[in-house]
């Protein structure tokens, strides 16, 4: 029988600050055959331990490539992510995983792609976006809209000017707050839907981000015509197994662990939490 | 199963059949604690099971899934990198005269560890656990395992269940380990006559009859609970009499929320799981900060949603009570199951 | 066995509970049905009993300060080292140049050993916990003060009466086993009065909530005894000296100094007098007020309002606050008392002791904590904590810091044993036996479960192993023979044996005993006794500067910064005491949130005339308007906002109300 909550060692092999408080780990399995278990889809997630302080769930925020590794963005919200960001590389932790549904990928070819995320909501979304463009015919129009609080905020940097420089996918990048050299748009990540030329109907949306965000971006997408079964996101509760057993991540008789995080609007609905 | 499945063992032959047992197990019975308080507690030797209890303070769940569970261990000093120990307890344990409500609750465990993904520490221990129920002619002070279907006397289930009529018990197999148990004591049991069948018969009708009084109203709740049809301010005055103890879910032998907590001196460490209870504030708490119940009404609604609901008790076969009462005797305000379920049932719309 | 019967370490109530024992490991906690004073059931804190026991923060070794650090030793070290510097003190500057603390939360006969080590082995009566600041002016304790914090009652009396009277006290907070009783008894529609400035938990379920002005508590309660007296029959009338200080206090001038509504104040008044056994609920929330002494004064006269009630009825319930507070003081740890309250300066007590001890007791009294500290060289300090009792936490740190030597035991390095020269690891309840006296008088008994982690050790083989190398040895086999000897020398703990407090759940120490004790103390008698002047009330004033008034109140997160809270694994977390918190709160009413316009979370400067502090807002109905709350765990942050002051009459120190404003950072 398995042991659901016996965690693999990975050892850090890279880090990367993001922002001021967020930072990018890149991972390895101390034991390199893990890896050909370690089968993920997007929207996914893990477990890290930090043994002797706990464990912290973190979406897979990689797509899977050839380097054997996985990365977590982390931002630093606790005792388990403060330690972790003063680990280097080198550093062993602990991996459960992968957990969770993940987004779906074969049920929405076909459809044009949109991609909403707010500040710390890209890393869900990353290894979606970068696992649709390696399969770039089966998707119509996809388009990416970031947004976050200042320039400061803007995660992947990297990846953003990747995709820019890319013509098979629309990027806009917005900020609620510019800095002196900020020449892109200013507003929250709403703003850019009317720039943005988007068919509702033949659209699914995923969206990411804090959850005010992500309600405020609902309601403008269902404005806009989109259908309830067609935007999905992510949901977040203080998790502990991850397994759906400890119940802490219960939102009525649904468990963001197993049965989410991915949910379309639709299930969000009818979800019966209180508060 | 080649044997009857019913025998009879004489009242003065039990304490040799618990020595028996001893020298095979651990052994799980009622003992007396203090005064009037009996609790299931391992046995040092037969004389110790109280045979003629009424409930025991805490149920099996105490040992199948303890209040402390150590799930792993680790070194950092060892030289061979990171190394974790999964911490297995591999105890045979016999639970001797344990009430037919507290084996409903083990069969719900079952279902609730199993579910999905199989959980190895319970299961490790439930496979070396043998079950032998003590049915009960008399409800104790709290008792509604009648409105709960968890007893007093059990169809299925049980390895052994035992029923006392008079001087002797009557033995019913439930199970390839109940029989084999009783093949271990073959000169102390023998088959049970037709007449003594019919007596635990008749027994079990008069021990529900005594049962009948209605304590808990669940079809009328679970139909509320389902279809959110509880009105706020129901769980509105619940919650002002609820001061967050977190009893109710300790002493219920179906509740099983968990933290996990790791913990270090020097570079040795284990991690746990602990139990915990969904009344706390801090139950859903986020490490941002953001508390989804911070209400205690809603986590007072959350509870009964998941003990009652039929989007739970669907999956697992049954909902969360078995009517042993004890969430009764623990509640520190009046929140137990058989008043939250009559104010439901008064006040729902 | 696997389920050991014990008693709770956290609250006055005393919970009786198991420990469930596996082998040598602890596993959990049970409830305990047929106790008295639990009844089945535990708080939140009495599930997680069990966690102080494995939590991975235990001291396991001794440490020796070198330099700036405390550093593993061995016990013959440790034990050299203090004794050394002990006898050197002493030599040098006397034995009153030696402080002694002992413990709310250690068992009696710890306390009892400590009395007897600091008054034989030491030479000194400087002997206090700092707990018992909570317990002033009381009584027993100060020969100038006569009101009781003692109970005649128990806590099973909440259930017994016709009305309930909440003073500044939050049940659910600081003692659920009461709690528990009054939603009882609610159900049962018994009438709750809840005093408060701010409501508690069973505020919502309160037939008549008085919010009070605070520091002008007393008055509010003259004011209720003004209508109470009126209403009663003149058989009923204490006398003429009662009546008379509380002539003026109409309902009116009432409402005009306490903010409360004068219809409230007769409301409350009247169901006062109607009532046949009104029961008075009461803790450290009154005694620590501004003036602790003069309202507890006027509190037990509310008792004798009711006077012709069933002859057997005492309208006082004091909840004493922690699991042995009760029992420190029973035994002596108080600078004018021996056990029992037999005072040293009496002859025939320390002959008394004197023959049981080998040594008599000093005859001067000796200082109280709140003086130790800033006047002894060296203290040594069993479990106590100073720091988190006293309302100047900053002069305390600052005297702390001040001593030539400094010994704590304690089970875990809390912030206060930090600052020691010698730390000595101590067991917790789960790891030696003992006993508890509760709130009811209930002695009861603490079983070991387990042995303590490392070379830790229970605080009385400490104390007999200091004494040991002091040159006057105590030598016990057990905690048993230590309680033969407290009961052989205190009347009021006369009778008391393992084997008598193992046949039911303890005994409750008879008060006739007590009360003559103190009668023959003060050679009065107890119905002889002065009312309070009520016209001096201890509100600050308020302006258009300073409009509204900080309070510090004890009840609000009282456990989150407790040592046996923090140090346990999941009961810190639902505690709260693992939350991050980067700016102290303060707690606002929905009134002052309107008016200037903050939510919870805002940060905001809170301004007095002596100094500001920056702080958290939280929004709260429970908060009367026109007034801040501010949890007393956090009093240190608002030190220069809220300084701290004694009482003229006794110089117990506390914390006055002051006037602030609240600013937007």
């Amino acid at each position: 029988m398995e042991n659901i909550y016996l965690p693999d060692v990975v050892e850090i092999a890279d880090v990367r600050d993001e922002t001021y408080d967020t930072k990018s780990f890149a991972l390895r399995f101390l034991k390199p055959e893990r890896w050909k278990t370690f089968d993920y889809r997007p929207g996914q997630f893990v477990e890290i331990s930090v043994f002797g302080v706990g464990e912290a769930p973190f979406c897979l925020a990689s797509a899977r490539n050839g380097a054997e590794v996985f990365e977590i963005t982390v931002r630093r919200t606790g005792a388990v992510t403060d330690v972790l960001h003063t680990l280097r590389a080198g550093a062993q932790l602990g991996v459960r995983g992968p957990l969770g549904n993940g987004f779906p990928f074969d049920e929405v070819k076909g459809r044009d792609i949109l991609f909403v995320g707010g500040g710390i909501g890209l890393p869900p979304l990353r290894p979606l976006i970068w696992e649709m463009l390696g399969k770039r015919d089966e998707f119509g129009k996809i388009t990416v809209l970031y947004g976050a609080r200042t320039p400061a905020d803007l995660v992947y940097k990297d990846d953003l000017e990747r995709w820019r420089s890319r013509e098979d996918v629309e990027l806009m990048v917005t900020v609620d707050v510019a800095d002196e050299n900020w020449t892109g748009n200013v507003g929250v990540v709403g703003s850019l839907f009317p720039k943005a030329a988007i068919d509702a109907p033949a659209t699914i949306a995923f969206v990411c981000g804090p959850p005010i965000m992500i309600r405020f971006v609902v309601t403008d997408l269902l404005a806009l015509g989109f259908a309830d079964k067609d935007i999905y996101t992510t949901l977040e509760r203080h998790m502990r197994c991850g397994v759906g057993k400890c119940n802490h991540c219960l939102i009525g008789d649904k468990y963001v662990c197993t049965d989410g995080p991915v949910f379309s609007y639709q299930q969000m609905k009818s979800m019966m939490d209180p508060g | 199963m080649s044997r009857p499945p019913v025998y009879v063992i004489a009242k003065s032959h039990l304490s040799a059949w618990v020595e028996k047992m001893l020298e095979t197990a651990q052994v799980i019975a009622p003992r007396v604690a203090h005064g009037p308080d009996v609790a299931y507690g391992e046995l040092e030797a037969p004389e110790q099971v109280a045979w003629d209890y009424s409930s025991s303070l805490a149920p099996l769940k105490r040992f199948l899934f303890p209040q402390t569970d150590t799930l792993l261990r680790w070194d950092k000093q060892a030289d061979d990198g990171l190394q974790l120990e999964p911490a297995y307890d591999d105890t045979e344990r016999i639970f001797l005269a344990v009430r037919p409500c507290d084996v409903a609750g083990v069969l719900f465990l079952d279902r609730v560890f199993t579910r999905d993904r199989e959980d190895i520490y319970y299961l490790n221990r439930r496979k070396r656990s043998t079950l032998i129920a003590l049915t009960c002619a008399e409800p104790g002070e709290h008792c509604f395992c009648v409105c709960a279907e968890a007893g007093p006397f059990l169809k299925q289930g049980y390895d052994l269940q035992l029923t006392r009529i008079s001087d002797e018990y009557v033995v019913e197999v439930g199970s390839e380990k109940g029989a084999a148990l009783v093949g271990e004591a073959e000169d102390l049991l023998v088959p049970a006559p037709e007449v003594l069948m019919r007596a635990r018969r008749e027994l079990e009708q008069e021990a529900k009859d005594r049962f009948a009084d209605d304590k808990a109203y669940f079809a009328a709740a679970l139909r509320q609970v389902t279809f959110d049809q509880v009105p706020d301010h129901l769980w509105d005055e619940m919650a002002e009499r609820c001061l967050e103890c977190g009893g109710c879910s300790f002493v219920c032998p179906t509740c099983t929320c968990f933290l996990v907590a790791d913990s270090e001196i020097g570079d040795a460490g284990a991690r746990e799981r602990l139990w915990d209870s969904c009344l706390y504030e801090a139950y859903a708490l986020e490490a941002s900060g953001h508390n989804p119940r911070a209400e205690r009404r809603h986590r007072l609604k959350a509870r009964f949603f998941h003990k009652l609901s039929y989007q739970f008790a669907k999956p697992l076969e049954a909902h969360g009570c078995v009517g042993c009462g004890r969430c009764i005797t623990a509640c520190m305000g009046s929140n137990d199951m058989p008043a939250v379920t009559a104010r439901i049932r008064r006040g729902a719309l | 066995m696997p389920h050991v019967l014990t008693t709770c370490p956290y609250c006055g109530c005393g919970c009786g509970l198991y420990l469930q024992v596996a082998g040598r490991r602890m596993l959990g906690t049970a409830a305990s049905g047929g106790h008295p004073v639990a009844r089945g059931r535990l708080c939140a804190k009495g599930w997680h009993a069990h966690e102080v026991s494995t939590s991975s923060q235990r001291l396991r070794k001794p440490l020796i300060r070198r330099g700036e650090e405390l550093e593993e030793t061995s016990w013959d070290d440790a034990l050299d080292v203090l004794a050394g510097r002990f006898g050197e003190i002493k030599a040098a500057n006397g034995a009153d140049a030696i402080g002694v603390l002992g413990s709310p939360r250690a068992t009696n006969e710890e306390n009892f050993l400590l009395s007897k080590l600091a008054r034989c082995c030491l030479g000194t009566n400087n002997v206090d916990f700092s707990a018992r600041l909570a317990a002033l002016p009381g009584l027993f304790d100060l020969p100038e003060y006569r009101r009781l914090t003692l109970s005649a009652t128990c806590l099973d009396d909440i259930e017994r009466a016709d009305l309930i009277m909440l003073w500044q006290v939050d049940p659910a907070e600081e003692h659920p086993a009461a709690a528990s009783r009054v939603l009882a008894a609610v159900e049962q529609g018994v009438l709750v009065i809840e005093v408060a400035t701010r409501s508690g938990r069973l505020g919502r379920l309160a037939g008549i909530r008085l919010s009070p002005i605070p520091g002008t508590e007393l008055q509010l309660a003259a004011g209720l005894l003004h209508v109470a007296l009126a209403g009663a029959e003149p058989a009923r009338a204490e006398g003429d000296s009662l009546a008379a200080s509380v002539d003026s206090c109409t309902p009116e001038r009432t409402e005009a100094v306490t903010g409360v509504p004068a219809q409230e104040v007769v409301r409350a008044g009247e169901a006062l007098t109607l009532s046949e056994r009104p029961l008075v609920v009461y803790s450290r929330g009154a005694a620590l007020g501004p003036q602790g002494p003069e309202v507890l004064t006027a509190l037990s006269a509310f008792g004798r309002v009711a006077d012709d009630a069933a002859d057997s009825w005492s309208p006082m319930l004091w909840l004493s606050t922690y699991c042995n507070s009760q029992g420190a003081r029973d035994m002596g740890v108080v600078p004018y008392f021996l056990s029992g309250y037999q005072p040293v300066s009496d002859q025939d007590v320390r002959e008394k002791f004197a023959h049981a001890w080998g040594a008599p007791p000093p005859a001067e009294a000796g200082l109280p904590s709140w003086e130790m500290l800033g006047k002894v060289r060296a203290m040594l300090v069993m479990g106590d904590d100073p720091i988190t009792a006293f309302p100047d936490v900053a002069g305390a740190r600052e005297a702390v810091a001040d001593l030539d030597f400094l010994v704590v035991q304690d089970a875990f390095l809390t912030p206060f044993a930090q600052a020691a020269h010698v730390v000595l690891p101590s067991a917790t309840f789960a790891e030696k036996d003992g006993t508890f006296t509760n709130t009811e008088r209930r002695v009861q008994r603490v079983r070991k479960a387990v042995e303590p982690p490392g070379e830790a050790r229970a605080d009385w083989e400490i104390l007999c192993d200091i004494s040991r190398r002091m040159g006057r040895p105590m030598e016990y086999e057990s905690p048993a023979q230590v309680m033969a000897e407290i009961s052989s020398l205190t009347p009021t703990y006369a009778d008391l044996s393992y084997q008598r407090l193992d046949e039911g759940w303890g005994v409750r120490w008879s008060l006739d005993e007590a009360v003559a004790a103190k009668q023959a103390m003060l050679g009065e008698t107890a119905a002889d006794d002065e009312p309070p002047s009520v016209e001096q009330c201890a509100a600050p004033a308020v302006d258009d500067d300073f409009p509204l008034i900080l309070t510090a109140d004890y009840a609000l997160e009282s456990w989150a910064a407790d040592k046996l809270v923090v140090n346990a694994i999941g009961l810190r977390r639902q505690q709260g005491a693992d939350r991050p918190t980067v700016l102290p709160q303060v707690e606002i009413s929905l009134r002052e949130a309107e008016n200037l316009e903050l939510r919870t979370g805002a940060r905001v400067w809170v301004r007095s005339r002596s100094g500001e502090m920056e702080a958290a807002v939280r929004v709260s109905e429970a908060v009367r308007p026109g007034v801040v709350v501010l949890p007393a765990t956090l009093r240190e942050a608002a030190a220069a906002v809220l300084p701290s002051s004694s009482n003229p009459e006794t110089g117990v120190p506390m914390l006055r109300p002051c006037a602030v404003r609240i600013e937007k950072t």
